[in-house]
């Protein structure tokens, strides 16, 4: 038997409640081994989706194969127990009357259990803690038994609903680092649900967009930051200032002068520059000024005024910007064109 | 590699219908509902006994004793809420805010007065104060032969003994509510310019108020269930005249006529403490998990701190169980070897047949209604189980009489058609009846907690982890409910054992509990020979106290 090619697909799922279209014809194709991101605004219909993957939700129309074979569709479900699906949800649902060992061996069966136990709990770094009650760990170290015990029965696909949202900023980024060294360590297929932009560029391979019950576009993270199909998408993913301007070809001139676009296009269309696409040289008789700053530390952001045109730009932390000064600014790289 | 063989290809699964699900429901919360009016239909009757007064026996009431009553009811909530406020106010307020000598200790050791029945507690005191007594005999040696002791055999006497068993509910209450603002909030409003007893008055005690109310709350539905304690103190209440009524006169008309009007009382309580309470929350967003600085008080108002609590310590659990068990070491050694082990081993029996089987009875209705409730949702589920918790503000006496007015009918009806006896009002099963009425709330809520402990997340991830629904409930819900079952079948075990009116007018005949006879012998002054129930009780009371002390030091 040949290993199919996704480990998961999603055929145009369709879900109502109550009269209210949730889900509206959503497809999606994960590949085996790959990190792929849900990203969206709350509401958009992304849980309901990994919910319909792991076997807690049934689809109204459409159908979710794991292994190329149907798992669920408008006539039948597998229930959750026999999918072999991981999930580590966002409170991370630990067994509060279970230790750690106990809590990571929940889903084995067999005389190896102690062993693989042990190699989860390297794998989280976590070793040692077998005794440990949930509530005498820290809220980093719940969320990895919740990920060695989704992980303990090696599962086809690992879910992960929100995992870092309830951590705090200061320890988000660093154990964000951590699980995705553990996954790619790991070599398994992961679908993560998150409305955090940076979470989802930074973590998965693929990420893809959901507003309002359906996909906008699927693209690895560098594709869809700088390529993005809408302004919707544009504007979710990041920073975004659109000009209005006038197309042709391969250019677009706008009020910053004529810039090169990164496909062709004609008429009148708003262009996308990224704030880190505008660079401020400080100059006497610039047509820029400088609104506001906000300094960061790495980076700063800048709020110019140009003409009647609001921007802002983004810039590494060298140059020291004062509002009132004034300033000529230069577009990096390619625009990107919607058309009005 | 992997323990369960995951790497054999799964033969074809079998594809379930989407809409068989794990739990299953009925059409209507039947259960629940019925479970819920059953409880509930004392306190209706005899609502409805009070909108048909008997007009003659009020008149002939209101002119001799009722007055009284009704006056020395009012004294004694007024005395003993006052006093338990002060007291368990003023004792948190020192053990959380302040450091001196063994205040870690005295912090839990405060709540050990919850093991003793007020009752308990009156008759030690009787022997403390009377004439013979220690207390006397020390004054007499004192002061000479002719010097005036302070009468205490009176209201104040009672106010005293009460509000020494009852501070610690509102002391337990006022604690958790002054650790939990005291981080932040205290620290705000010393930010501000607020001085410490200025914060005190200002921002502790209005914002512990729902704290306070619900607090004293406890100790007043206390207050007035005794009836014991004000007979040995000759202050008869309103409860005093329903058992007196009841089992002295035999007159079951007017003893329930005097019940309707005494649940009058306790649900205006009831009501005014919800008032009191108001619409502000217990808890404070963002407030917690801060350890309060504490004022370290050195020298003498360490000592006079340290002072304060280890009297009030001393005088509502050191001396009464101190003087229970020189009492009860007497008697034993005075008893002939052999028999009074038989006797003492009849009222164990008997009473922890009914505590036993009054809690494993009040848990599984719990269970069932608190499942209800979690199932349906609905409104009407929601206040049936309110409704059946009401029981709880309610005296004894009151629900004897309710039980008494629901259950008669039935005996009567099945005596005429089958020409039985009283075989319900006449037996346990009217006993327990009661007592779950009673203590509903007390099981309820201890459920009702664990099952939110249940997340439906830890439902979900255990069956993507491959257990059928069935591994669920036995692995996950049912482990962590039946800790709540377990902690609310030993707080019902322990409140049937004290329980005392209702148990004294329902109790089939021969069924005497220890509460029972350690309240008889104390009333014929035999305070030695009651020392042994009596102990006895206040030890199987210190179990949910002890559990209290430790459940209080994994959340501090």
């Amino acid at each position: 038997m040949s290993a199919p090619e996704f480990a998961v697909e999603c055929i145009d799922l369709t879900k109502t409640y109550d009269r209210q279209p949730v889900l509206r014809g959503v497809s999606l194709r994960v590949k085996a081994g790959q990190i792929v991101a849900l990203l969206g605004p709350s509401g958009c219909g992304k849980t309901t989706t990994l919910r319909m993957i792991a076997g807690f939700e049934t689809p109204d129309g459409g159908s979710v194969l794991i292994d190329g074979r149907v798992v669920a569709d408008a006539r039948s479900s597998q229930p959750a127990e026999v999918r072999r699906v991981g999930m580590v949800f966002q409170e991370y649902a630990l067994f509060p009357h279970l230790n750690v060992y106990e809590n990571v061996a929940f889903g084995l069966r067999g005389n190896q259990k102690a062993a693989r136990v042990a190699e989860m709990l390297t794998l989280v770094g976590l070793g040692g803690l077998d005794k440990r009650m949930p509530h005498e760990l820290s809220g980093g170290q719940q969320q990895r038994v919740a990920l060695a015990r989704a992980l303990a029965p090696a599962p086809r696909v690992l879910l992960l609903d929100e995992p870092f949202s309830n951590l705090d900023t200061a320890l988000r980024a660093q154990v964000r680092t951590e699980i995705s060294a553990i996954l790619r360590q790991a070599g398994i297929t992961a679908i993560l649900v998150t409305h955090d932009q940076e979470e989802a560029l930074s973590l998965a391979d693929e990420v893809a967009v959901m507003f309002e019950g359906q996909v906008a576009q699927v693209a690895e993270p560098q594709t869809l930051y700088r390529q993005p199909t809408s302004r919707a998408v544009a504007a979710f993913v990041g920073e975004a200032n659109f000009l209005p301007a006038k197309a042709h070809g391969m250019t677009a001139r706008c009020a910053l002068g004529d810039l090169t676009l990164d496909e062709h296009a004609s008429g009148a269309v708003d262009v996308l520059l990224r704030p880190e696409q505008l660079q401020l040289v400080t100059s006497n008789d610039g047509a820029g000024r400088v609104l506001w700053r906000e300094f960061y530390g790495h980076t700063q952001r800048i709020g110019v005024s140009y003409g009647d045109l609001a921007l802002v730009a983004r810039a590494d932390a060298i140059e020291r910007y004062t509002p009132g000064q004034t300033v000529n600014v230069v577009v990096r790289g390619r625009a990107r064109a919607f058309g009005g | 590699m992997v323990a369960r063989s995951f790497d054999t290809p799964l033969p074809s699964l079998p594809l379930t219908q989407p809409s068989a699900k794990a739990r299953i429901r009925l059409r209507l919360p039947l259960l629940p509902l019925l479970i819920a009016g059953i409880i509930a239909v004392p306190i209706l009757l005899l609502a409805i006994e009070l909108l048909t007064p008997n007009i003659d026996l009020w008149a002939q009431l209101w002119s001799t004793v009722l007055p009284r009553m009704i006056g020395n009811t009012l004294l004694l909530i007024a005395g003993v809420g006052v006093g338990t406020l002060v007291i368990g106010t003023g004792l948190a307020w020192l053990v959380t805010m302040h450091d001196f000598p063994a205040r870690r200790w005295l912090d839990k050791l405060l709540l050990l007065p919850l093991a003793v029945p007020a009752f308990v507690m009156g008759f030690v005191f009787m022997s403390l104060l009377d004439f013979a007594g220690p207390l006397q005999t020390a004054w007499r040696n004192l002061f000479g032969r002719g010097a005036p002791f302070p009468d205490l055999m009176n209201g104040f006497g009672a106010v005293i003994v009460m509000t020494l068993v009852l501070y610690p509910y509102v002391y337990m209450l006022a604690r958790a509510a002054f650790r939990e603002q005291a981080g932040v909030t205290l620290e705000a409003a010393r930010a501000l310019g607020c001085n410490r007893r200025r914060a005190f008055w200002r921002i502790a005690l209005p914002m512990a108020r729902p704290s306070l109310a619900a607090g004293v709350g406890l100790v007043l539905m206390e207050t007035m269930t005794d009836f014991a304690t004000v007979r040995f103190f000759s202050f008869p209440t309103i409860s005093e005249g329903v058992v007196r009524l009841w089992e002295g006169r035999m007159d079951r008309v007017a003893a329930t006529e005097l019940a309707s009007l005494l649940m009058v009382v306790a649900l205006g309580l009831l009501l005014l403490e919800r008032g009191l309470r108001g619409r502000s929350r217990f808890d404070q967003q963002g407030g917690r998990g801060r350890v309060p600085v504490r004022l370290h008080l050195g020298g003498w108002r360490g000592w006079a701190a340290f002072a304060a609590c280890a009297g009030v310590l001393l005088l509502a659990f050191g001396l009464p169980v101190g003087q229970l068990v020189l009492w009860a070491i007497n008697e034993i050694n005075g008893l002939i070897p052999g028999t009074w082990e038989t006797v003492y081993g009849q009222y164990i029996a008997n009473t922890f047949a009914l505590s036993g089987g009054a809690a494993l009875l009040t848990v599984m209705l719990a269970l069932v209604l608190a499942q209800g409730v979690r199932a349906w949702k609905t409104r009407l589920v929601r206040g049936a189980a309110r409704l059946s918790a009401l029981g709880y503000a309610l005296p004894g006496s009151v629900i004897a009489a309710g039980v008494l007015l629901t259950l008669a009918p039935i005996d009567h009806a099945l005596g005429d058609w089958f020409g039985t006896g009283l075989i319900l009002t006449g037996s346990i099963a009217g006993l327990l009846y009661a007592y779950v009425v009673r203590f509903m709330a007390v099981a309820y809520q201890s459920v009702d907690a664990s099952m939110c402990k249940v997340k439906p997340s830890m439902e979900e991830v255990a069956r993507t982890l491959g257990a059928s629904p069935w591994r669920v409930l036995r692995r996950i819900q049912a482990p962590l409910v039946v800790n709540g079952m377990l902690a609310g079948g030993i707080l019902v075990f322990v409140d049937v054992m004290k329980e005392l009116p209702a148990t004294l007018l329902l109790r089939p005949f021969g069924m005497d509990t220890l509460g029972v006879w350690a309240y008889m012998l104390a009333a014929e002054s035999f305070w030695q020979a009651a020392a042994i129930p009596a102990l006895t009780i206040v030890v199987v009371g210190l179990i949910p106290v002890l559990l209290l002390m430790r459940a209080g030091d994994k959340s501090a």
